[in-house]
């Protein structure tokens, strides 16, 4: 069983009313995002980018225990 | 060249002058620089929907930042000739006005400290996982995006 780190940031983390929370049991980062989505339909309508252990992943990848998602809203550094 | 180590670039609050003018100092037992070119980034008070911007409070994947800001660094030492190249990043509050982000290139010569300065600071705006909350005077925000 895989357990996965999930984090939020920037108005994703405001708007979800949390920076992180736990997965248990998933196997790819699809099945995740579709996991998230259908649990906080909040994330349907926001643009994020998806970093696994802080690497830009732009396709499903397959995900093991102690790995640590991140959905990412546009940047705004400078 | 690969062995620089990973170092923070966060600050907490502002930039200041004092801390941008101690930076440029250190540097002045360095005689075979040439020429620094240095970038701030500063706050500003944007009017948005009839509300004044009165700060940006930045939050930002740290641990994500340092590893991107160090990809970056080593892009950079790799395509020009410099000779340090220093950034400095604010987290949490800076108010209008206020500095937050610092970037120092020096070189033997002008050409590679202006390009690689211009460069870094397009390329942190564009890749550093950084977040700023525009604060309105009435202390409610909106979460701002880079062009």
């Amino acid at each position: 069983m895989s357990i996965i780190k999930v984090l939020f940031f920037g108005q994703l983390g405001e708007q979800m009313g949390s920076s992180s929370l736990e997965m248990n049991d998933v196997q790819t980062t699809d099945e995740i995002i579709e996991l998230l989505k259908n649990k906080y339909p909040i994330l349907r309508t926001h643009t994020y980018q998806i970093a696994l252990d802080k690497e830009i992943i732009n396709e499903n990848t397959p995900v093991t225990t102690g790995q640590v998602l991140a959905l990412l809203p546009p940047y705004a550094g400078g | 060249m690969s062995e620089h180590k990973i170092r923070t670039i966060f600050i907490e609050g502002p930039i200041t002058g004092n801390f941008v003018g101690e930076k440029i100092s250190h540097h002045m037992n360095k005689t075979d620089i040439g020429g620094h070119s240095i970038f701030l980034g500063q706050v500003r008070a944007d009017v948005i929907n009839g509300k004044t911007v009165s700060g940006i409070e930045y939050s930002a994947y740290t641990d994500m930042a340092l590893e991107v800001m160090h990809k970056i660094r080593q892009d950079l030492f790799d395509k020009y000739d410099l000779t340090c190249m220093h950034i400095y990043h604010s987290l949490g509050l800076v108010k209008t006005g206020e500095n937050s982000l610092f970037v120092f290139t020096s070189s033997k010569h002008r050409a590679p400290a202006i390009k690689s300065c211009e460069e870094c600071v397009e390329r942190i705006k564009k890749e550093l996982p950084v977040w700023g909350k525009e604060i309105f005077e009435d202390q409610s925000h909106i979460w701002k995006v880079n062009n």
